[in-house]
């Protein structure tokens, strides 16, 4: 289980997130919606520690996130998918997946590139597995990105508005893979633009708007009339990204 | 054991002073004869003057990677040897350092000309601007502030470079220091400030290249 | 003049053995010192400023006169070979750190962070991740510094090491004929440096077109 409590942070002089209460609990697949510079993605970074938080706390499973030597064990449970991909440019495909489960999980070299294997072809990329992040494509590296978060066995996948940098065809590839990956009960949370793939795939739907949290509610409520788009902020963002 | 062990004296800071001043002369000399000289072969090879431009170029390619210390030697030892002229070794220096320093600013010339827009230089020339002009008031302001870091790191690397003179027999910085070592023995004492009067001068230059650098940034427009 | 042939090999081989010695121990110094620079740590990070800034504002000759002569005065003997290589190698390690940090900084911030999403601990992302990486875009500003350094070694022939330069001045004082020598010299030192920057940009390029950092 995630819980956030309370969560404060800031930039320097910009407050990003103005008090964020929330749990998530395990099985569950959110998506994160809202505008730019609404804090989403800061809010996501924090619970895996990639930015610290000003005030407030957050625990995965129990461990604290601030608490530094709990840290390793947050990030053990937690995998995320990058935006930019950000895949080892010098390492190949197959040990890009198999890097962080030899070196954090200690599995051994021959059992960690059989499950990387296996990854590979469960996104229909097995054949790409001594090639390098240079020569794929967009959505190839980010199907491998999707593996190499997925090789950790994660209990909780987060997801950082992973088809952003994506054309249409390449999106597609990669969200019928989150599709596969929600329907085998992976608890997902998932920072998006893509509203159409966030109502089909997610359970809930936290709307956060200028650092608060505007709406948490069942994907259903969050789409109707006198739910969510009752509020008319979201209304208004709803429209804007054309639904 | 007739040899008497030196102390320190007032003669020796009179010394180090006479070191300081030859070294910095020959510096300053080589420099500007080096930018003379660098700046006409630059311009030379950006024009593509044939033949002069090539055989330049060879030339500089061998000054720029090969020891400083060999070019001194050949300079002092070869070129009287061969021309049976007579040359002291401050001459020796002030020739060897002038080349050396010429051929790395034609290559900083060059590249801070080819830096600039081509498109600047095409207007102008269509509007019949003399080649004259062209370079003083829209090549030169602007290659000289594209060019002005590379400038300060090379005058603090010729800098370093001077103190191989000695070797030859230049009384310089460097030299002073192996004077007033082997009379006084006192290397941990002698080394130590010759290397911190370098490590000042190269300072000074820094700070002097930093304040140039932001002057002439002005005339660093990127459209 | 091709009987001192066998001097200027002998000297030659002087040259390339310090050349090897002093390009590994500035590399270990390198990566050291370019690892405290990028640090967060207040001290590691001002030590190896101030040790970067000393040795690339100093002359090298005044260091290693410095080495030559005041070593045995705290009873280290070392003969000119050793003390060549001892200098040189704490020297160029100073170009070396500062080359690799440059190196380490040119590191995409996102590659990191996705290594520390995974929970490499911080020597794991150094050795499997950081160096991995710098030192493959670093090659041609390594190869120029470790050219720069065998170029450097002719000022040894100045604390009576017998390597390429110092060899050749003797063949020039015995036969008399220093232009010819010297210029044979600084021509030999030229292809040298030719060859040798030629090889390493083909190995900068082959290592590094994969992440478009190749030519």
């Amino acid at each position: 289980m995630i819980e956030i409590k309370n969560l404060h942070k800031s930039f320097g002089d910009l407050e990003v997130l103005k008090g964020i209460d929330l749990t998530i609990t395990p099985g569950e697949i959110v998506s994160i919606l809202g505008g730019s510079g609404s804090g989403k993605s800061t809010m996501m970074r924090c619970i895996n520690g990639l930015e610290g938080l000003s005030s407030g706390s957050i625990s995965v499973d129990g461990f604290d996130v601030s608490n530094k030597k709990e840290l390793q064990a947050v990030r053990k449970k937690c995998s995320m998918v990058f935006q930019q991909f950000d895949l080892y440019p010098h390492l190949s495909v197959l040990d890009n997946i198999t890097l962080a489960p030899i070196n954090v999980l200690g599995e051994n070299k021959v059992d960690a590139k059989e499950r990387a294997r296996a990854l590979l072809m469960s996104v229909e990329l097995d054949d790409k597995a001594n090639v390098y992040p240079a020569q794929l494509s967009g959505g190839q590296k980010q199907r491998v990105g999707i593996c190499r978060a997925l090789a950790m066995y994660p209990d909780y996948l987060l997801l950082d508005e992973v088809t952003s940098s994506l054309d249409p065809e390449m999106t597609a590839e990669v969200l019928v893979i989150l599709k596969k990956l929600a329907a085998e009960g992976i608890t997902m949370i998932s920072v998006t633009h893509e509203i159409e793939f966030a109502r089909e795939i997610s359970n809930r739907i936290i709307f956060l708007d200028e650092g608060v949290i505007l709406s948490d509610l069942p994907t259903e409520q969050f789409f109707s009339k006198d739910g969510g788009k009752a509020e008319p902020r979201i209304a208004k963002f709803l429209s804007k990204m054309g639904e | 054991m007739g040899y008497v062990d030196e102390g320190f004296s007032i003669y020796d800071l009179s010394l180090w002073v006479e070191g300081l001043g030859v070294s910095l002369w020959i510096f300053v000399v080589s420099s500007i004869i080096g930018i003379f000289l660098g700046v006409s072969i630059g311009l030379i090879r950006y024009y593509r003057v044939p033949f002069i431009g090539k055989a330049l170029m060879v030339i500089s390619e061998f000054l720029k990677n090969s020891p400083v210390l060999v070019q001194l030697f050949l300079v002092y030892f070869g070129i009287p040897a061969l021309f049976a002229i007579d040359m002291t070794p401050n001459q020796a220096a002030i020739i060897t350092l002038s080349g050396n320093t010429a051929a790395f600013i034609a290559v900083i010339v060059i590249s801070s000309i080819q830096a600039i827009d081509k498109r600047q230089l095409e207007a102008a020339r269509s509007f019949a601007l003399s080649e004259v002009v062209i370079l003083k008031r829209i090549i030169f302001p602007q290659s000289l502030a594209i060019a002005m870091p590379m400038l300060v790191s090379l005058a603090i690397n010729q800098l370093q470079v001077t103190s191989l003179i000695s070797v030859i027999g230049v009384i310089d910085l460097t030299r002073v220091g192996d004077i007033v070592t082997q009379r006084t023995f006192e290397p941990f004492i002698v080394w130590p400030i010759i290397g911190a009067t370098y490590f000042v001068l190269a300072k000074i230059i820094a700070i002097v290249g930093s304040r140039l650098e932001k002057k002439y940034s002005a005339y660093r427009v990127t459209t | 003049m091709a009987q001192y042939l066998p001097a200027f090999v002998e000297g030659f081989w002087v040259t390339a053995e310090v050349s090897v010695i002093s390009i590994i121990g500035s590399f270990i110094i390198g990566i050291f010192i370019a690892m405290m620079r990028v640090s967060q740590n207040k001290v590691l990070n001002t030590v190896s400023g101030i040790y970067i800034d000393l040795f690339r504002n100093i002359p090298f000759i005044v260091l290693i006169f410095f080495g030559y002569y005041g070593l045995p005065e705290i009873d280290i003997y070392l003969d000119a070979f050793w003390t060549g290589c001892l200098v040189l190698s704490v020297a160029v390690g100073a170009y070396v750190g500062e080359t690799l940090r440059a190196g380490i900084l040119g590191i995409d911030k996102g590659i990191i962070e996705a290594a520390k999403s995974f929970g490499f601990s911080r020597a794991k992302i150094y050795l499997k991740i950081i160096l991995p990486i710098a030192l493959t875009t670093s090659i041609r500003p390594l190869g120029s510094v470790f050219i720069n350094l065998i170029l450097t070694t002719s000022i040894l022939s100045a604390i009576t090491l017998n390597e390429l330069t110092g060899a050749s001045k003797v063949i020039a004082s015995t036969t008399f004929r220093p232009f010819e020598v010297y210029v044979f010299l600084v021509i030999f030192y030229g292809v040298l440096t030719f060859a040798i920057s030629g090889l390493i940009s083909m190995w900068h390029n082959r290592l590094n077109q994969y992440n478009g950092e190749g030519t």
